[in-house]
């Protein structure tokens, strides 16, 4: 026995025999002979062979964690080739694959070899004999005879944790009728019971988990290959690899692990050039902790590689319509991060054959998150980038809260309860109040939204109180459910639903409570989405009588002016934000211009219009200082304006907008209220229209033309708030269109049905009382004299899940509110007068 | 093992030219089910209802231990709905899953000659044949055959 210094060429080597091998066990398993030697594989052995023969004699092993292997285990592999086979067949080889007592890192080809010199077929391979207290190492487990260790089919485990639970639903049974009976003798027994039971569920628990590492170090391979074929440096190091696991969640672990680990060889990790050009070291860092911290397993991906990249995240996002410009320009850097979870996402501008087959983060957020965890990711642009894995440790047996509701029992899981909060007059702590409509709970200065879980279960008429909130931990945030009673807290067994029910969004399984009763058990997240839903609906339906006040929720930006006025303007009708250096600003015979975008943008200082002095455009005040200039861009007709102000405030929604039917200055269309301020809102389309009208066609495009083929034609208008009527109402006065206004969709529906013919065309906002848009327009489209009609959706709710749900009801377009050129653009092509 | 299948295909063998049909009534009319998918019959059980679910989902059953769904045959049927307290459960295992028909009242297990065997008529109407494809024409009474199968599949389908 020599020795032979370690080089990559050996290792490959080694690592070609072990696949070799694998192949040869898998030709056996199939046809329960030795396979016919391929040329490769014989090539093999004479490659072994010259090896033995040249190798260099003492030489240092390389030191390198991750590469390090036992030599004589090279040598042992090399001489067992030919007779590896036969042996195989004649021996019972008793080996452990998964145990790893204390080493930290397991070297992997050690780990290969051993697995395939197992008899036991690839899947259960990673059967779980009662291992992990045992003594025994690894290291000379192919030397010696038969370990501690016991081979059992993962099945017969299986059944021993139903029965176990089983189990566990008689004792809790038992424990009940022992309650009852009052008997001293049956109340110890029963105890002894219960402290048995509670120890067998934890040795069969036990049976079951097997450290991470069983996944961990399958993935030094798939580093080591990938970042070989990308011809970049990695180094995987693991730490806490015997962190154990239930097997079932392990399953479930393995493939959103490997596609975070090939992701970041992919795309997170430089090649060494560039990693050089940023001062790291050439070889890239790859990380993978695993810990037990609080009843869960944490699981830390965290590589030194180029981080993720903001910018392009948030413009992937917005091409592929996942959020709106308003959404994003909200959201902090860590909120973008999650943006990368969205399916149908990938930054990745070449999808390569390795992690970017679309299937994505999406799919690994998914799967963690069914089986009960969370995914994080932070990230710091050239630092690097890490993604926190926190998995429950079993699937099967849950700590959970039982609630009653309506006679029957429900079941929330206790890592999802944040608190119980019982509400009775005089605590002087908790509140539940409303904001914009909605109920919510006002907590140690916090506010979360509040949901009855009646209104969730469609019960009309309620007849219990529900003054019990359990403050939940949502994907969405915290979210307070407001339920009649709590029970009990108990440990309870998951079984799952079919398949029929997983569709319901509010049940994640059912149990057998102690009393034989079912009960099933919320999803957390469920809840939390119905929050959303049944909130507008209410909403909708609270709100009959007031006139002036719009139910829609619009967002504006408020800037100040530089007579310090604040200014609200439609966040509808804005661009962008820009700065420009007072040095930019070109002053022409007819203004102000800045060169921007390979064009020229008027730059027009609202403070004057506001306060109605001189329209003078040329007469732009810029301070002598360097100040840059903030400019917000609007846009009509695809023609840029800078409205210069003096600072950007805000981004606020409101509700409460006030049409200004006085029109004191014709350029303020209302004002809205937020809290205690209130703003004056600016009336882009008219300051536009100012500006332009002086010689050039104004936005009525060839309007004067078009007039008396507009007149031809009456529109029903449907819109609940009167600001947005006046609005409409002027815009369609101007273009010469004939309407009608009605202030919500039943008086509209009324109106139809009772003159079919007198309307060539619907406009309708969506959120109106008493019926709103989108039944409006399945109403018109269900009705025979009706259906032809086009409609026209103009609204504030301009997601794209809201613009799908518009179309599928029924709407030919569905717009924005306040673009009213967009608006007028497609009124003249649906009626074809343009 | 091995000698399971060789006396299932036994029995097979001997009887091929008849069949064996639990049976059961709704609203009236006799129907029945392929004896060898049927794991048990049981009494009218507590059941859980499960909110915003179908109306055809009754709800949950405690079945030893095993957590059943109950399904109202006379609402797959688009008939009144089923008293959960007095409707007899007819448990069978469909794709894996435990699943209760309710059904009115339980009769006996018939055997029947394939000859009997005969498309089911339209008069039966949509809603039932979709689910019974076929009838057994016996002489004192039309027994309609549900198919567990069809059921199955339109449970699985609902779920998308």
């Amino acid at each position: 026995m020599g020795q032979v210094k370690m080089t990559q060429a050996v290792l490959d080597l080694v690592l070609e025999c072990v696949d070799t091998f694998r192949v040869l066990l898998k030709g056996i398993e199939e046809t329960k002979a030795e396979p016919e030697l391929l040329v490769t594989q014989k090539a093999l052995a004479v490659k072994l062979k010259e090896l033995s023969l040249t190798g260099q004699k003492n030489p240092p092993v390389e030191k390198r964690p991750s590469m390090k292997v036992e030599l004589k285990k090279s040598e042992y592999v090399k001489a067992q080739l030919p007779t590896a086979v036969s042996q195989v067949n004649s021996k019972a080889k008793q080996v452990e694959p998964g145990a790893s007592p204390v080493n930290k890192i397991k070297p992997p080809v050690k780990e290969e070899v051993e697995s395939t010199l197992a008899v036991a077929p690839v899947n259960t391979a990673s059967a779980k004999s009662n291992a992990p207290s045992s003594e025994s190492t690894a290291k000379s487990s192919i030397d010696d005879g038969p370990t501690d260790t016991v081979r059992i089919h993962v099945g017969i485990l299986d059944n021993l944790m139903n029965l176990t639970g089983e189990l566990v639903l008689i004792r809790n049974q038992l424990l009940q009728h022992a309650k009852i009976a009052e008997s001293d003798n049956l109340t110890k027994v029963s105890h002894r019971l219960n402290v048995l039971t509670s120890e067998l569920q934890t040795e069969v628990m036990k049976t079951r988990m097997q450290p991470v590492s069983s996944v961990l170090t399958k993935f030094y391979r798939v580093v080591r290959d990938t970042s070989k074929s990308l011809g970049k440096k990695i180094e995987l190091i693991l730490e806490g690899a015997e962190t154990e696991l239930d097997k079932t969640i392990i399953e479930a672990v393995k493939d959103p692990l490997t596609h975070i680990v090939r992701n970041s060889v992919d795309h997170g990790f430089e090649t060494p050039d560039v990693r050089k050009e940023f001062g790291k070291s050439d070889t890239g860092r790859l990380l993978i902790t695993s810990f037990h911290e609080s009843g869960q397993v944490v699981i830390r991906i965290s590589d030194d590689g180029k981080g993720l990249d903001v910018k392009r995240i948030k413009e992937k996002a917005l091409e592929k319509g996942l959020v709106t410009a308003e959404e994003l320009a909200k959201m902090s850097d860590k909120e973008s991060f999650r943006l990368i979870f969205e399916p149908g996402f990938s930054t990745a501008s070449q999808v390569s054959n390795l992690s970017g087959r679309g299937v994505g983060m999406d799919v690994v957020r998914t799967n963690i998150e069914k089986i009960g965890g969370t995914v994080e990711v932070t990230s710091e642009r050239n630092v690097g980038t890490s993604i926190t894995l926190r998995i429950p440790l079993t699937l099967a047996i849950l700590p959970a809260l039982t609630i009653k509701s309506e006679g029957h029992l429900y079941a929330i899981p206790q890592n999802k309860i944040i608190e119980l909060i019982r509400l009775d007059a005089g605590s002087g702590t908790q509140f539940v109040e409303e904001l914009q409509g909605r109920p919510v709970l006002r907590l140690r200065g916090e506010i979360f939204p509040l949901v009855k879980l009646s209104t969730i279960f469609g019960v009309n008429e309620v007849r219990e109180d529900e003054n019990v909130i359990v403050l939940l931990s949502t994907d969405r945030g915290q979210v307070g459910l407001m339920i009649h009673d709590i029970e009990d807290s108990s440990e309870i067994v998951v079984k799952p639903l079919h398949a029929n029910l997983s569709a319901l969004s509010v049940y994640t399984g059912a149990t057998i409570m102690g009393s034989g009763a079912v009960a099933l058990i919320l999803d957390v997240n469920g809840i939390a989405q119905r929050t959303g839903l049944e909130i507008s609906t209410e909403e909708s339906k609270r709100n009959d009588d007031s006139l002036s006040v719009s139910t829609d929720v619009v967002d504006f930006i408020v800037v100040d002016s530089f007579s310090d006025d604040e200014i609200a303007i439609p966040m509808a009708q804005v661009k962008r934000l820009e700065e420009f250096a007072p040095s930019q600003v070109i002053k022409t015979v007819n203004g102000s211009v800045v060169k921007y975008r390979g064009a020229l943008l008027p730059v027009i200082d609202i403070t004057k219009i506001v306060n109605r002095k001189s329209f003078d455009t040329a007469d732009l005040k810029l301070s002598t200082s360097d100040e840059p200039l903030h400019v917000v861009v609007v846009s009509r007709s695809n023609q840029d304006f800078g409205f210069l102000v003096k600072k950007i405030n805000d981004v606020i929604s409101s509700a409460e907008i006030f049409a200004d039917s006085t029109r004191v200055n014709p350029y303020v269309e209302g004002k809205i209220i937020s809290g205690d301020d209130v703003y004056s809102i600016l009336d882009v389309s008219k300051v536009i229209t100012d500006i332009v009208g002086k010689g050039q066609a104004g936005h009525l495009k060839g309007g004067e033309a078009l007039k008396p083929h507009r007149a031809k034609h009456k529109i029903l208008v449907a819109e609940d708030s009167l600001f947005f009527r006046n609005q409409l109402g002027q815009l369609l006065t101007d273009a010469g269109y004939g309407f009608e206004i009605f202030e919500d969709g039943e008086k509209a529906l009324t109106e139809l049905m009772r003159d079919p013919k007198k309307y060539s065309l619907v406009v309708s906002d969506i959120e109106m009382p008493r019926m709103n848009g989108l039944e409006l327009v399945s109403q018109i489209r269900s009705n025979n004299n009706l259906s032809h009609l086009p409609a026209v959706a103009v609204t504030t709710r301009f997601s794209v899940g809201d613009q799908q749900k518009g179309i599928k009801a029924g709407f030919t377009n569905y717009l924005e509110k306040l673009n009213g050129s967009e608006v007028l653009s497609a009124l003249d092509s649906l009626l074809k007068v343009a | 093992m091995q000698n399971d299948t060789e006396s299932k295909q036994g029995l097979e063998l001997v009887a091929s030219n008849s069949q064996q049909f639990s049976t059961f009534e709704i609203s009236g009319k006799w129907y029945g089910i392929d004896v060898t998918k049927v794991q048990e019959i049981v009494k009218p059980m507590a059941m859980t209802p499960i909110p915003l679910a179908p109306s055809y989902i009754r709800g949950l059953i405690n079945l030893r231990g095993q957590v059943a769904m109950a399904i109202g045959v006379r609402e797959l049927f688009g008939l009144s709905p089923t008293n959960v307290d007095e409707a007899m459960n007819v448990v069978c295992k469909l794709n894996g899953y435990l699943v209760s028909l309710l059904v009115d009242a339980i009769d006996d297990v018939v055997e029947l000659q394939n000859d009997l065997k005969t498309a089911a008529p339209a008069t039966l109407g949509k809603d039932i044949k979709r689910f019974v494809p076929h009838i057994y024409k016996s002489p004192q009474r039309i027994l309609c055959v549900v198919n567990v199968d069809m059921v199955s599949g339109f449970l699985s389908q609902k779920a998308a």
